[in-house]
């Protein structure tokens, strides 16, 4: 197990007389992506500020390589870098931004020149090196910033929610960037998000924030798997995202092994081997187990038990164990009819078209 | 939020960049005088400053202002000597031990000026009170100096000789300016002001204004008072003294004497006749 | 009409015949002005800094007391100025009073408000978290106010061309705490009024010629600066 790269100890912040941020014990080891992931107002940006010395706690510190931060913060901050979600670029042009954190440090200008054209290049927007900051799109502006962060060769990066203000495919094209950066580089990372694709897709752990507390920090399968209480559940419960293996894609048919069980999906692209398999609670339908085979046009029929059930207004989201966590969205009525609770043997319907699937490439 | 800048302490550097650039100059080597606007207007005050500083080495500080304001700062110890022409305030401030050493340097003469053709007909009174009275009877404007200074004073004495108040009257405006600024405005208003020879002289060619009646009775005395350094220990005594010296020693006397000669064939002021 | 066009022509002749007179008082009105906006400048950035990024409380009556003091009656502010330098006042020590540096803490007092309350304006318009990412990136608290104030250079320079333009028309402070002495506190403003009261009005206008032009060259190169834009 590697190292604790930063961390914090003991940690309260407090905004007006209401604690925002309360956090006994959290670290990132070093070499790993670790997701935060929570609901809007968790306290997620609280806990990345802290730890990137931005936001000095009530109480509490912040240990860098296992000791603490004492003094003047600046040598600790410049050894790592912050992407905020807005891009919060300077006036002046592309390169100069880029730039912008090599010059605080006094570097000299050639090698600022050279590194920055290097990480423009891996960020593509090194055709818009001269161009003023003002007029560039979102995504190109993000990009700015993500290479920005990046061409200070961090010791520890810190993202908070860069992506969500981005439109999907811009927000799509970025995170494979990011993905295909975090895995060259394999820069101690902290990236938060509310998104739970996202921190799927890039995290090694996932740590899971709900109201200024850390609730559960384990491997993703573990976090959506085995949820540490209701409140988790019930955050991560809210769609079903599980790991999986594509196997074998013919003529439109995919099959994926997801923990033991296959299932059919039909993508319109080939996602590559690894992929995360996503479905929509809507899309499930679930029934008493049937007495014998028929025909129906859903490719996929699971046998599941029912582990928890969820009152979402006038829904009622049902968790299942179909050998890996499916979430189901029915009415009342249906809850009612199907007289279902947690135990309960069901079968749980959908078809491959309701299945999404999206490339996931894990670390080495 | 982690707090900002630290600066420097700002205080004690403006200060010294402002005693820099006010310049070491200390209190030893200068002497302020305060003097009437007249005397600035004139020029005379510029040539005897001039003479007075290659002379003695000291720095001269003329502070120009109307006599009243001239006169509160000597009481106040803010000059160190003055140069007006009000008797009766100057008395005042002896009286008070504020100054001392009170000795008479140059007069010239009040003198009645006013728009062409006399509208008043003042050329033809016999004294000063008796123009007034004529400015009066006509309601011709008349623009005074209101500001208490040593044409004001003269002013006033000679309308309460004439036993007329000329205040609340629309022809009767104060201007509450200099000497010089004052004759401008009477041209501009085609008025009637009472002013000295000297300023007059000296601007006249600016002016529309014909000088009609001189005051025969009394002359305007300027006069030099040294502020009481027992009074106002921070006086530059000894500067303030040599100024005095110098505006009637010989050398002083000769420059009045001589003042305005040249450029406009008479001198504009003459030597006190003794007191 | 005649008498403008004749002040014209003789500020011409001033100045090709380079008059002495007229070239000290110039000298005089540029240092002494552009030194109470340096001094104004220093302690106006400041306090706008603290204002803008500290946010303390009591920050919006603060900022109404500089937005205010934008409208103060220089002539007051000069007889405040003056008193305080009196030798009986709090600052006489200093012997001030009637010396060039007493007109740079006049103007200072008179600018000072005019860059704050405009410095603290476009340092507010500055994104918040704009700071937070700039000290993120590794700026230590100097390089973090250069920055911030190089984002808000466009409001900063229109403060600093409002400051030296309040600083170097100014008068009545001027001659107040000056004297309006030859050779050593006289300065454009000062000599024209000089010429006014004598009634010379022909130089007054060359002179107020001369300070129009010289003011336009000096703000023409601060609006020059505060112009240049990055390769778009």
């Amino acid at each position: 197990m590697s190292s604790a790269k930063l961390g914090i100890s003991d940690v309260v912040v407090q905004r007006g007389t209401s604690e925002v941020l309360s956090v006994s014990s959290f670290e990132v080891r070093e070499h790993e992506v670790l997701a935060v992931v929570g609901p809007n107002g968790a306290g997620k940006s609280t806990l990345l500020q802290v730890m990137g010395l931005l936001t000095r706690p009530a109480k509490g510190e912040v240990l860098f390589d296992g000791s603490p931060v004492r003094g003047n913060p600046l040598p600790y901050r410049r050894r790592m870098a912050f992407v905020f979600q807005e891009p919060l670029l300077l006036d002046t042009t592309v390169e100069g931004n880029v730039r912008a954190g090599l010059a605080l440090r006094g570097v000299p200008g050639a090698e600022q020149r050279r590194r920055a054209a290097e990480w423009m290049e891996r960020f593509g927007v090194a055709a818009l090196s001269g161009r003023s900051s003002r007029y560039l799109s979102g995504g190109e502006a993000q990009r700015v910033s993500l290479a920005r962060a990046f061409v200070l060769d961090p010791e520890v990066l810190l993202l908070d929610e860069p992506f969500s203000a981005l439109d999907a495919p811009t927000r799509e094209a970025l995170i494979d960037d990011l993905d295909q950066v975090l895995r060259d580089s394999r820069a101690t990372t902290v990236f938060v998000t509310h998104d739970r694709a996202e921190a799927l897709r890039l995290g090694d752990r996932i740590a899971v924030m709900i109201g200024g507390r850390i609730r559960q920090v384990a491997a993703p399968e573990d976090v959506f798997g085995a949820p540490a209480d209701e409140e988790v559940a019930a955050f991560v419960g809210v769609e079903t995202i599980v790991p999986g293996r594509l196997t074998c894609l013919r003529d439109g048919l995919a099959t994926v092994e997801v923990s033991g069980v296959t299932l059919q999906a039909a993508p319109l692209t080939d996602p590559g081997e690894e992929v995360l398999v996503c479905v929509r609670p809507e899309d499930v339908v679930v029934a008493p187990l049937p007495e014998g085979p028929r025909a129906t046009s859903a490719r996929n029929h699971l046998p599941a038990t029912v582990s928890r059930i969820v009152t979402a207004g006038p829904h009622v989201r049902v968790l299942l164990d179909a050998g890996f966590p499916l979430v189901a969205l029915i009415t009342r009525q249906s809850l009612e009819e199907l007289e279902l609770a947690a135990g309960s043997r069901v079968e749980a319907s959908f078809k491959a078209t309701a299945v999404h699937l999206i490339p996931h490439r894990r670390q080495a | 939020m982690l707090s900002p800048t630290r600066r420097p302490p700002l205080i004690p550097f403006a200060i010294a960049f402002l005693a820099l650039v006010g310049g070491c100059g200390g209190n030893g080597d200068s002497v302020v005088v305060g003097a009437t606007t007249s005397l600035q207007d004139s020029g005379i005050l510029e040539e005897l400053i001039a003479a007075f500083e290659d002379n003695s080495g000291y720095e001269v500080r003329p502070v120009v202002a109307g006599t009243g304001q001239v006169l509160e700062l000597a009481g106040r110890g803010e000059l160190d000597i003055t140069l007006t022409h009000s008797p009766a305030d100057e008395a005042l401030l002896i009286e008070a031990a504020e100054t001392i050493e009170r000795r008479t340097v140059m007069q010239n003469s009040f003198v009645l000026v006013g728009p062409k053709g006399d509208p008043a007909g003042v050329s033809s009174a016999g004294s000063l009170a008796e123009a007034l009275a004529a400015v009066a009877a006509a309601e011709a404007t008349f623009i005074s100096r209101g500001d208490e200074s040593g044409t004001h004073v003269r002013e006033l004495s000679a309308w309460e000789a004439a036993g007329i108040v000329p205040g609340g009257n629309s022809w009767y405006q104060e201007s509450g300016v200099g000497q010089g600024q004052n004759l401008v405005i009477a041209s501009d208003k085609a008025a009637y002001a009472l002013t000295d020879t000297a300023t007059f002289i000296v601007l006249r060619d600016r002016l529309d204004l014909v000088a009609y009646f001189t005051d025969p009775d009394r002359p305007n005395v300027y006069s030099a008072m040294l502020v009481n350094p027992d009074k106002h220990p921070e006086v530059a005594d000894e500067a303030a003294r040599a100024l005095l010296e110098f505006l009637v020693s010989a050398e002083g006397r000769r420059i009045i004497a001589e003042f305005g000669r040249e450029e406009y064939g008479l001198p504009l002021f003459e030597l006190p006749s003794p007191d | 009409m005649d008498l403008i066009w004749d002040g014209i022509t003789e500020a011409f002749r001033l100045i090709f015949t380079g008059d002495g007179y007229v070239f000290d008082i110039t000298l005089l009105s540029l240092l002494v002005s552009g030194g109470a906006t340096l001094v104004a400048l220093v302690i106006g950035l400041t306090v706008a800094s603290v204002l803008a990024f500290r946010a303390p409380p009591g920050r919006t009556m603060a900022l109404s007391v500089f937005n205010a003091g934008m409208a103060l009656p220089p002539v007051a502010v000069g007889l405040l100025v003056a008193i305080m330098l009196w030798r009986s006042g709090p600052l006489g020590q200093l012997h001030l009073l009637y010396t060039p540096g007493a007109i740079v803490a006049a103007q200072a007092v008179i600018a000072t408000p005019v860059i704050t309350a405009i410095s603290a304006a476009g340092l507010q318009g500055v994104p918040p978290r704009l700071r937070l990412q700039v000290l993120a990136l590794g700026a230590s608290r100097w390089q973090a106010m250069l920055l911030l104030f190089r984002e808000a250079r466009l409001s900063l320079l229109a403060a600093l061309i409002a400051g030296f333009g309040a600083a170097i028309s100014e008068v009545g402070a001027t001659m107040m705490v000056g004297g309006n002495i030859k050779g050593s506190t006289r300065t454009l403003t000062s000599a024209i009024v000089l010429e006014v009261q004598q009634g010379d009005f022909e130089t007054a206008i060359a002179l107020s010629f001369i300070l129009l032009t010289v003011v336009f060259v000096v703000i023409g190169a601060f609006t020059a600066v505060q112009q240049r834009r990055p390769a778009s």
